[in-house]
């Protein structure tokens, strides 16, 4: 009988035609999130990095590169230079370390390695990062080797670049699509029949959690998709098993960007685990699915344009934690850890846990709400 | 067999809408009548185990209505309720068994009975959202009907009712009051005038009479008006 009850839960959530509508939406918004990066990678840029494959980033490449960086008062003035779309990839790899104003005469003094160096520990300083989280990442970090070695990532690059909507849109679909499955029982007189059946009092919570959950996890691996398929077929996913390094200069993780495309993957379906058990908790609380959709739109802008001082270290830290954050990719270059039971963590070691606590949270407390509800 | 109330009482804010309401059901068809506002979806839902009382209790067979117990035998219509709509009359059916815990294979066979004896049959595999109301108003009498309960509690069920829909509602329900506790309310006299055993009456929250009501000289919809004026005095 509560296997005939998920399936009909499922019915309803997955041909709800509003579910469908948003559902398809993010897919083909995602896919066109996708293939748009196809169309701003230039064919140059694209000749250049094959051709740059395999080379080391050292003192004999950037003095190739020194005639392609043409000097105007001081600054750099890279895109009309001659000879500036040869290294383009590699320039661009570098931006985060070197900056924009990229000063040929800076660099040749002190060096790519020693400059990242040196960024690394300013953002360290702004962080206020203790020894103890020093110490960690200089073990880290002395696992990155060095120098680096160039080779094409534009794929799985692209791949992580357009997981930073994922958040976003999983989050959206999630206030969409689950914001009714206990609200719109009551907005449709259905309680007083579910109610006051054997299994509507109590087990037909879980098993609509369970429906939520599912739909959810859906949603989530048809977006997954939604970006591998369209980039993998543009642009391949060479370059999955090369050095974070190249896509995030500054990160000391000693990994492969495919590494944290899969850890970013994982994290997303954990994300969409969370907003799930949020939303389906938000519904039963105020049996209300309007409300639950507005409260969840209010939080994404939130989300996306509120930030958290430095000098409020745990809130930041807790802030630094959200779904969208980590998506982001911030993750992957802060430095703060979080110290748990003796042990350190980073961001995307700690958040897996933080999404499962609070979405169990958010389930037990939505079958004590549940269990509680009369038909008034 | 006995649905029991002692002192019920409902109160929202400054209204009470049930007010120490005392009776005791066994088998038999007793019909409930009062005017809007009355508090008689009130009273059903209390009876039902989907409101709580302010005060007061209900208990069947000496059990408290909140049991799992009960929610086994009791089949329950309320006045007002929607529908999935991506759901055809037999899917809805087929959920609404399985929330009663009735096994797939029964309820399938339940669910095809059902669809039957309520005239959906040829439309068992239309979308809810094409019903007309009453094929609705059908549809939640057959759900109410699925495990076979011991006591039915049905408000304003002949409401969107064609005159031949009521007919055969009035031959069902007194059918089944037979061997088991029915409760209908309606504001419609004579639809209770044929099969109902026993009266009760409420007004503004209170229970103004109940007992056997015998055709006489007088037709229900006199005595009703009669004890609703203050004529007749409280059983």
């Amino acid at each position: 009988m509560l296997r005939t009850l998920y399936k009909y839960e499922l019915k309803k959530l997955f041909l709800s035609k509003v579910n469908l509508l948003a559902m398809a939406g993010s897919v083909v918004v995602l896919v066109f999130l996708a293939v748009s990066s196809f169309s701003e990678d230039r064919a140059g840029a694209r000749e250049a990095a094959r051709e740059l494959d395999g080379r080391t980033i050292d003192g004999q490449l950037f003095e190739e590169m020194e005639p392609g960086l043409q000097s105007v008062n001081g600054m750099t003035v890279l895109q009309v230079a001659e000879g500036y779309e040869r290294f383009a990839p590699i320039l661009t790899m570098m931006m985060p370390v070197t900056g924009d104003e990229f000063d040929p005469a800076r660099f040749r003094e002190t060096g790519f390695y020693e400059l990242r160096r040196q960024k690394i520990e300013q953002r360290m300083e702004k962080e206020g990062i203790t020894e103890e989280e020093r110490a960690y990442w200089a073990d880290l970090e002395a696992e990155v080797p060095k120098p680096f070695v160039y080779h094409d990532f534009s794929g799985p690059a692209n791949l992580l670049k357009s997981f930073q909507a994922l958040g976003f849109f999983i989050l959206l679909l999630s206030a969409i699509g689950l914001s009714g499955v206990y609200a719109r029982e009551t907005a449709d007189n259905m309680n007083q029949l579910l109610l006051c059946s054997r299994y509507g009092k109590r087990e037909l919570y879980l098993i609509k959690f369970a429906a939520g959950i599912t739909w959810i996890l859906t949603a989530a691996v048809l977006e997954i998709l939604a970006l591998v398929v369209p980039i993998g077929f543009i642009f391949g996913m060479k370059g999955a098993g090369e050095m974070l390094q190249l896509v995030k200069p500054l990160s000391m993780l000693p990994c492969s960007i495919g590494q944290i495309i899969a850890v970013c993957a994982l994290i997303f379906l954990l994300a969409a685990v969370l907003f799930a058990a949020v939303t389906m908790l938000l519904s039963v609380t105020t049996q209300n699915a309007l409300a639950v959709t507005c409260g969840l739109l209010g939080y994404l802008i939130v989300d996306l344009f509120a930030s958290v001082p430095d000098r409020f270290r745990l809130l930041q830290a807790v802030w630094n934690l959200r779904p969208n954050a980590i998506l982001m990719n911030t993750g992957f270059v802060n430095y703060r850890l979080i110290r748990l039971a003796g042990r350190l963590f980073q961001n995307y070691q700690a958040a897996p846990a933080a999404y499962m606590i609070i979405a169990i949270a958010a389930m037990l407390a939505g079958r004590w709400r549940y269990r509680s509800l009369q038909v008034e | 067999m006995e649905l029991k109330a002692d002192r019920l009482t409902k109160q929202y804010k400054n209204k009470i809408a049930v007010d120490r309401m005392s009776f005791s059901l066994t088998e038999g068809v007793t019909g409930l009548l009062g005017a809007n506002g009355a508090g008689k979806t009130t009273l059903m839902r209390l009876l039902s185990g989907i409101l709580l009382p302010t005060c007061g209790s209900v208990s069947w067979n000496g059990m408290d209505v909140g049991a799992e117990e009960y929610r086994d035998v009791l089949g329950y219509l309320p006045q007002h309720f929607g529908y999935y709509p991506e759901f055809s009359g037999r899917d809805f059916l087929l959920y609404m068994a399985a929330a009663k815990g009735i096994p797939k294979r029964e309820a399938v066979q339940k669910a095809e009975e059902l669809a039957e004896l309520v005239g959906l049959k040829d439309a068992a595999r239309k979308k809810v959202r094409t019903y007309s109301g009453g094929m609705k108003q059908r549809l939640g009498i057959a759900q109410a009907l699925l495990n076979d309960p011991q006591v039915l509690i049905m408000d304003e069920p002949t409401a969107g009712l064609d005159p031949q829909e009521r007919i055969r509602f009035r031959e069902l329900i007194a059918g089944l009051g037979q061997d088991r506790i029915v409760l209908l309310s309606t504001h419609i006299v004579s639809d209770l005038e044929p099969i109902a055993d026993r009266l009760m009456i409420m007004k503004e929250g209170r229970l103004l009479w109940q007992g056997r009501w015998a055709a006489g000289n007088e037709d229900l919809e006199s005595f009703y008006m009669s004890v609703i004026g203050g004529e007749q005095t409280t059983v």
